[in-house]
């Protein structure tokens, strides 16, 4: 699948954490069957959402609410169209998306016994593999600009910590998954998975706001280089560090760093988060740039 | 020290100050100023990447093709390898001329043209843009991993370093650093000689100040003689302390 200017691929993994993980509830239903004459009581447990549930355009079109209220447009453009515009480009490419629908829907039907961590680990396997993709993106950005490239490397950042962030769901996930398919009883059953909802909400309460800030700057440096609403559908533009102002600038920079900071601190208390290791000089990329590093 | 740890370099003298403080009970402490320094370092390095990548190594490719009246999307090949040649060439010399450090661009000229010729000998078909996102890719790759090891290591102490604040008073502060302008230690290294003297004035601590910064090594016999701070590289660290 692809991605026009308008969504990035945690675009939608980000909502769509939130519709499968806090959107739902669990239920258990007891079925008297008959088979060979005997009667057996079959318990079925599955997920549902939570009603009213809040739906993927609702949360998208809340978050793109929230954006274009944070961030200053020029006034060739009205917030209200820019809200519909990348609503409606983000639904589309959920609609477009099967693979994260069926994901999602898998939750609520009883296909696996472990439906919650499956749809995490899901998240988590699609994001790994945008990886590479995300840095070609991020890397044809900065030559077509003129900002320097450490401003594109903390989107970079961003993603990694982001890919923190969904190993300790994931675990977190598993963990109380296993404990309340072991329970005996819906009572605690019901008891285990709101425990893992108190436990992972506010995790992705921080992770969704640094997600906003992080749209917000991709969004406020976009809009201010485009003369049109075409030109923000459109493709690849010329990104010009002179058409945004340097203090706004500097301040949703401020903000996102901000939350990015809080986000990895979250990520660093959680009993799951295991430091990584990494070999710079193995491989002639780090090699080269910790040689530059140590030098300077 | 801090950039060395992130990246790996000398892994054996930073192991020994670790296993010492361990063993020793020594708390490890790094300053604003230090932290500051890394954080320009990890930003200069990354810009500086950037620059190069994109004004000489994209710029020059480009101009040539230009000049030569060639397709700018036909795939690189031999001759722009040797058309690089020249343009680093040029740079080398200019900036030998000027007195400048000339082994930044020496490294990324390496590391450019080993990646350029590895694609061709596999028999990737690249065109000028192509094969420089893939050069930018590789490097924001490497530089998002290497800040967020970093943040990890100074904003949370996961590691063996504890951050601390000096609030310093100005005025002894200026007159630190003046002192050790003199003896010919200049900013940014006076400004962390400077925290330490302070912090060891002011908690009446025994301080050593662990470096592989040559700046400061080939003058500590002045600043013990003046400040009374031992510095030193971080195999010796734990020799200058009363243990």
């Amino acid at each position: 699948m692809s991605f026009n200017a308008l969504t990035s691929s945690v675009d939608l993994n980000g909502s769509a954490l939130r519709t499968g993980l806090i959107n739902i509830k669990p239920f258990e239903i007891s079925r008297t069957i008959k088979r060979f004459g005997t009667k057996f009581t079959k318990i079925v447990r599955g997920f549902e959402a939570l009603s009213p549930a809040r739906s993927f355009p609702e949360i998208v079109t809340q978050s793109n609410q929230a954006i274009f209220s944070l961030i200053e447009i020029p006034e060739r453009f009205e917030a209200d169209k820019l809200v519909e515009l990348y609503t409606q480009n983000i639904i589309q490419a959920y609609e477009q998306d099967i693979e994260l629908k069926e994901s999602v829907k898998k939750i609520e039907t009883k296909t696996s016994a472990t439906p919650l961590s499956d749809f995490v680990s899901f998240i988590k396997r699609r994001l790994d593999s945008y990886t590479e993709r995300n840095l070609e993106e991020e890397a044809v950005c900065f030559l077509n600009s003129n900002f320097p490239l450490s401003f594109y490397n903390r989107f970079v950042v961003f993603n990694n910590v982001y890919l923190d962030f969904l190993n300790i769901v994931e675990k977190t996930v598993k963990y109380y998954e296993t404990i309340s398919s072991a329970a005996g009883d819906s009572k605690r059953r019901n008891m285990y998975i709101s425990q893992m909802k108190k436990k992972i909400a506010p995790m992705i309460d921080q992770i969704d706001t640094t997600f906003l800030y992080y749209l917000c700057l991709k969004r406020y440096i976009r809009i201010w280089n485009c003369e049109t609403y075409e030109d923000i559908i459109g493709g690849q533009i010329f990104l010009d560090i002179n058409k945004v102002d340097a203090t706004k600038l500097k301040q949703l920079v401020d903000d996102f760093e901000i939350k990015l900071s809080e986000t990895r601190k979250q990520i660093l208390q959680s009993p799951y988060w295991k430091p990584q290791e990494f070999n710079f000089n193995e491989e002639p990329t780090g090699r080269m740039v910790s040689e530059i590093i140590m030098m300077s | 020290m801090i950039l060395a740890e992130v990246l790996g370099e000398r892994k054996q003298r930073i192991s020994k100050i670790k296993d010492d403080a361990r063993k020793h009970l020594i708390t490890c402490f790094v300053s604003d100023s230090v932290v500051s320094e890394c954080n320009q370092k990890i930003v200069g390095a990354t810009d500086y990447i950037g620059n190069v990548i994109k004004n000489m190594i994209k710029g020059d490719l480009v101009q040539v093709r230009n000049r030569k009246k060639l397709p700018l999307n036909s795939p690189l090949g031999k001759d722009d390898i040797l058309e690089l040649e020249k343009s680093f060439k040029l740079i080398h010399d200019s900036t030998k001329r000027e007195h400048y450090l000339t082994n930044p661009i020496r490294v990324i000229e390496e590391w450019a043209i080993i990646s350029l010729d590895e694609m061709l000998s596999k028999g990737v078909n690249l065109t000028i843009d192509q094969f420089v996102s893939q050069l930018v890719a590789k490097t924001l790759k490497v530089t998002g991993q290497i800040e967020n090891l970093y943040k990890q290591l100074i904003t949370y102490e996961k590691g063996f370093i504890t951050k601390v604040s000096v609030t310093k008073d100005p005025l002894l502060s200026a007159k630190i650093i003046k002192s050790l302008n003199e003896i010919g230690v200049h900013d940014p290294d006076s400004e962390h000689i400077a925290d330490a003297v302070y912090y060891k004035k002011k908690n009446d601590a025994e301080v050593v100040f662990v470096t592989f910064d040559d700046g400061i090594l080939k003058n500590k016999d002045k600043i013990m003689n003046e400040f009374g701070l031992a510095c030193c590289d971080p195999l010796y660290a734990i020799y200058h302390t009363s243990i």
